[in-house]
């Protein structure tokens, strides 16, 4: 059996490389056969011409046979699909613009759909990189007025443990920067402080060494590391005698106990600059005074119970939220709540619904490439008409003819799906560079196999769709009727009802899509144009962190940071500088101060407990930022010298807190309420600042002194000098340095800079909705102007005759372009309907503009308009201006 | 589609293949020859249709039931020979059994009555 499959094989390849042999002896042996026939027959009596005539008759059609004795021989179906690849790159290369539009096109949409199929892959399919990570759930607490509740406060998630039975752990964690000196300036060190329970509520074990334990979790046990995979590599060369030394952060020595593997993904936990490299136990002093009730500056991650759903868990929470505000009405406005969200969520769900709008978007270019393609192949379809009938008369199939109009057309998208693949490499990498914080940098954004599968699934998948469209085209036409039509008859527009629809329906997705940019490109005008609420020109914003044993004293903080102002306030080129605790437009983590908002002639029960966000500032603040002063005054040295503690609110504040009344004068603490505490007087209020974002309401502030309220952890210096940063950077570090050589500066940015990067979500999704906005609007111009020029071309010999007979270019015009105008127009009115629908989607991503926003309608409805105009007048003006005689003799 | 029973002489499908066979059994030979041969033996009966036969020698000597060789005719012409191999012998050996089995239970078949 195998034997005669190989000897068989061994025959046909032996024919195929002799082809020409196998030719002539297909030709010798007929020819013998025909004479002896022929001999015999002129034996029998007839004469010479008769017997060859009749020996033929006998054997029929020769070449008929030859051809089934050569595809006997041969690999038929091989041959075919190669005679047809170059037939189909024959074609191809005839019409080499089109072709190469084409390919670009289609390219261009499997490109951008792969490179973003991607990055939802990554980000919102692939699941969690820990234990059963849809158990995962991010909890915050927060009330009617808080804008992203992000924070809890260690105390009342001791409250949470005790009494919940929905979830199974509560693990919290805060991010921490401190310095390690490694020889040289220090340096900082990205850290994140989590309670002991943390990796087990992750579900991940370490890949050398131990976790944390219970008893390291405490104040002053907890100098203990764990090291990131990365940090470890970087750090210690991978030597697996890291564990049990020690790095120093903030001049202490830390033990190695351990190194996390390399599968743990930790970025999306901070949005410092940089994922965390070092893990320390939280170890929580609840003697300090920052650690009251209200003082939420912890995150919470916690596992639900088996069998609890998150809307359960959502239910007890809540009620143990209200419990906890009736038992502590000082610390906790009544509507306290706490907000569960799955952790995935927490983190990706404000970028979730951009990412799919844009996946979406480039399914939408994708979609107008295949109608462009599908267009392209129609028109050469139509052209090769008549080729086709006569090949069909001449015996070929209609599944011949077919098949073969497939394999130019999956060609097509093969050289395309090849190109895509390559946009798609390129693509993804700028993604990554460009997507906003939460995203950028995460582990496993790259292309990855089944993705790659996905493009060429897609490309194939678009050949053959648009490949069955002049296939059906081509069987369903009557051949004899091509054959009979004369070239040069004068006939209307002979174009099919499918280009008609692919035409409009491309305007129709163009439309939506532009819209969709329009709306979103408004939005980000708008919120550019946002008043942050203080000058960001020519501002610098820098952190330092004081470090050792002799900033326990808060006197000591205080000197230093005074020392330090008045040593920059003294190089040469700074206008102006002054400190604070948290910078405007920081991201929730680290840069968020949020403390319940107590006065002291409302006494308890006070069920509006307001909560504010706090900075501590220098007196000079406000000057340097830039914030305007409302009523009363700014802070002096004088306040600041002096045992009176003074307060500065916001104008919000004043509004919700103070409504009708004065609240100048008015004596305040911030956080939870302690009469043994000094109160602090209410001297001015001050302009509202942005705290969360240009695109985000601007939240109730108040201001506290820093030598009245000592801070000491890391101090935001804001610097206005127009020096450049390099240079400033420099003079301000020597400056902090001389102070105390051990500080840690870090993070020095230009304001704009910051304003800049705060938009960056909203940048992303615009940008990239309106490239994608436009190539749609390209590609349908592309299109309709393929279709007008095909259609004029077709027509050219009737517009000869029209004008040879006088007719009015400006009628002829008008008749010619009708056709394409009307579609683009019903294209128009279908894109206008389904943008009606579609941009209610998009209201989350809107600022300051409605979904529904006339003005953008209107303009982008003229956009298209204009384009569609433009896409038909031209080929249709250049048809008119040919001469005549020359139309006529066209063909 | 022509009518089968106004052409007495066309042969059954298969029944091609067992003739070439049997008429390689006792020599090489080239087609024309082949045909000449079954339509000799079949006493006129049996007429091969010429455009078949050429097409069947080729697809014998793909699946290796015969062998070809080209030589000199007795006129001095360039001609194929085909001759049967061992595997062609032994299906000839084989289709003449079935044959024989075949047309023998049709024609009893044929003589109830």
């Amino acid at each position: 059996m195998l034997r005669a499959f190989f000897n068989e094989l061994r025959l046909r390849i032996k024919a195929l490389l002799n082809r020409k042999q196998l030719d002539r002896d297909l030709e010798d042996e007929l020819a013998y056969h025909l004479d002896m026939r022929a001999q015999n027959n002129r034996a029998a009596g007839m004469n010479a011409e008769e017997a060859r005539y009749a020996a033929k008759r006998n054997l029929g059609n020769v070449t008929r046979l030859k051809e089934v004795s050569r595809e006997l021989w041969t690999f038929a179906s091989l041959e075919t699909l190669w005679q047809d690849l170059r037939y189909g790159v024959r074609t191809l290369r005839k019409s080499p613009g089109p072709t190469t539009v084409a390919v670009l096109t289609l390219a261009l949409g499997v490109g951008a759909n792969t490179a973003l199929f991607s990055v939802v892959k990554g980000v919102l399919l692939n699941s969690l990189p820990y234990r059963q990570p849809e158990r995962l759930v991010a909890l915050a607490r927060g009330d009617s007025q808080t804008p992203l509740p992000t924070n809890v406060s260690f105390g009342e998630v001791e409250d949470w443990k005790a009494r919940t039975r929905s979830l199974q752990e509560i693990a919290l964690y805060r991010g921490w920067t401190p310095s390690s000196a490694s020889g040289g300036a220090p340096e900082i060190v990205y850290c994140l402080r989590v309670t002991q329970n943390f990796f087990q509520v992750l579900g991940t074990s370490t890949y050398l060494g131990r976790g944390f334990l219970r008893e390291e979790d405490a104040p002053e046990r907890w100098h203990v590391a764990l090291l990131s995979y990365p940090y470890w590599l970087r750090r210690f060369g991978g030597n697996p005698d890291a564990v049990g030394q020690t790095v120093l952060l903030n001049q202490v020595p830390f033990l190695i106990v351990g190194v996390l593997p390399k599968s743990f993904e930790p970025r999306s936990f901070t949005d410092a600059g940089s994922p965390p490299d070092v893990w320390a136990p939280l170890g929580y002093d609840r003697t300090l005074p920052d650690s009251c009730r209200s003082c939420q500056h912890l995150h919470a991650v916690a596992r639900l119970n088996d069998g609890v759903s998150i809307t359960q868990a959502r239910a007890e929470m809540n009620s143990i939220a209200s419990q906890l505000a009736r038992e502590f009405p000082k610390e906790y406005p009544r509507d306290a709540m706490v907000t569960i969200l799955p952790l995935r969520e927490s983190w990706y769900g404000n970028i979730k619904m951009a990412l799919w709008l844009l996946l979406g978007a480039t399914v939408f270019v994708l979609l107008i490439a295949c109608a462009n393609i599908a267009n392209l192949l129609l028109a050469q379809a139509a052209k090769k008409r008549r080729e086709v009938a006569v090949r069909a008369a001449l015996g070929a199939s209609r599944i011949r003819i077919a098949c073969q109009l497939l394999t130019e057309s999956v060609l097509l998208s093969l050289l395309a799906g090849a190109g895509g693949v390559l946009l798609a490499v390129w693509g993804t990498t700028l993604l990554v560079r460009w997507a906003p914080a939460e995203v950028a940098g995460l582990n496993g954004l790259h292309l990855d196999p089944a993705i790659l599968f996905f493009t060429v699934s897609v490309a194939t998948a678009t050949g053959i769709l648009i490949g069955l469209v002049p296939a059906i085209e081509s069987a369903r036409v009557d051949h004899r009727e091509a054959l009979q039509a004369s070239s040069r008859g004068v006939r209307g527009p002979s174009r099919s009802n499918v280009q008609r629809v692919l035409v409009s329906s491309e305007v129709c997705l163009a439309f939506v899509l532009t819209v969709a940019s329009g709306l979103l490109l408004k939005s980000f005008v708008r919120a550019w144009n946002v008043d942050p609420g203080f000058n960001v020109h020519n501002l610098l914003e820098l952190n330092f962190s004081l470090i050792g044993a002799k900033y326990q004293d808060d006197q000591a903080v205080v000197r230093a940071q005074t020392e330090v102002l008045d040593r920059i306030r003294h190089i040469p080129g700074v206008d102006s500088v002054s400190l604070t605790s948290t910078p405007p437009l920081a991201g929730s983590f680290g840069g968020l101060d949020r403390a319940g908002f107590v006065i002291q002639d409302r006494r308890v029960p006070d069920p509006e407990v307001p909560s504010v966000d706090r900075y501590i500032v220098s007196p000079g603040y406000f000057h340097t930022m830039g914030i305007p002063l409302l009523r009363g005054r700014l802070f002096t040295e004088a306040d600041a010298a002096g045992s009176n503690h003074a307060a500065i609110i916001s104008e919000i504040t004043a509004r919700q807190v103070f409504p009708g009344e004065n609240p100048l004068g008015k004596r305040i603490q911030l956080g939870g309420r302690h009469d043994d505490r000094p109160w602090a007087d209410i001297v001015g209020v001050v302009g509202d600042v942005h705290q969360y974002g240009l695109d985000a309401p601007t939240t109730p502030q108040a201001y506290l002194l820093y030598s009245q309220d000592p801070f000491n952890y890391a101090t935001v210096l804001a610097v206005r000098s127009s020096v450049a940063q390099a240079a400033l950077t420099r003079a301000v570090e020597e400056q902090i340095w001389a102070v105390d050589k051990n500080t840690l500066v870090f993070n020095p940015s230009w304001m704009t800079q910051i304003l800049a990067d705060s938009l960056t979500q909203r940048r992303f999704t615009m940008s990239l909705l309106a490239a994608f906005g436009t190539l749609a609007l390209l590609l349908a111009a592309v299109g309709i102007y393929g279709v007008m020029s095909y259609t004029v071309a077709q027509r050219t010999s009737e517009i000869g005759i029209r004008v040879a007979l006088g007719a009015q270019m400006r009628d002829t015009l008008r008749l010619v372009t009708r056709d394409g105008v009307l579609q683009a127009g019903v294209g128009l009115l279908a894109g206008l309907a389904a943008s009606l629908a579609l941009t209610r989607i998009l209201a989350s991503q809107l600022f300051a503009v409605s979904a529904l926003d006339p003005l953008t309608f209107v303009s982008v409805a003229m956009v298209l308009i204009a384009v569609a105009a433009a896409a038909c007048y031209i080929p249709a003006r250049r048809a008119m201006s040919v001469d005549p005689v020359v139309a006529l003799r066209h063909e | 589609m022509k009518d089968k029973r106004e052409n007495p002489g066309d042969l059954l499908q298969g029944t091609l293949d067992l003739l070439i066979l049997k008429a390689l059994a006792k020599g090489s030979m080239h087609g024309y020859g082949v045909a000449e041969w079954i339509h000799e033996s079949s006493q006129d009966v049996l007429r091969v249709e010429e455009g078949a036969l050429y097409p069947a020698l080729h697809r014998l000597e793909l699946r290796g039931l015969l062998a070809s060789e080209w030589g000199t005719s007795d006129n001095n012409r360039r001609a194929k020979y085909y001759a049967l191999t061992a595997t062609g012998r032994k299906r000839l050996a084989e289709e003449t059994e079935y044959w024989r089995r075949m047309s023998g239970a049709v024609a009893r078949v044929l003589q109830t009555a």
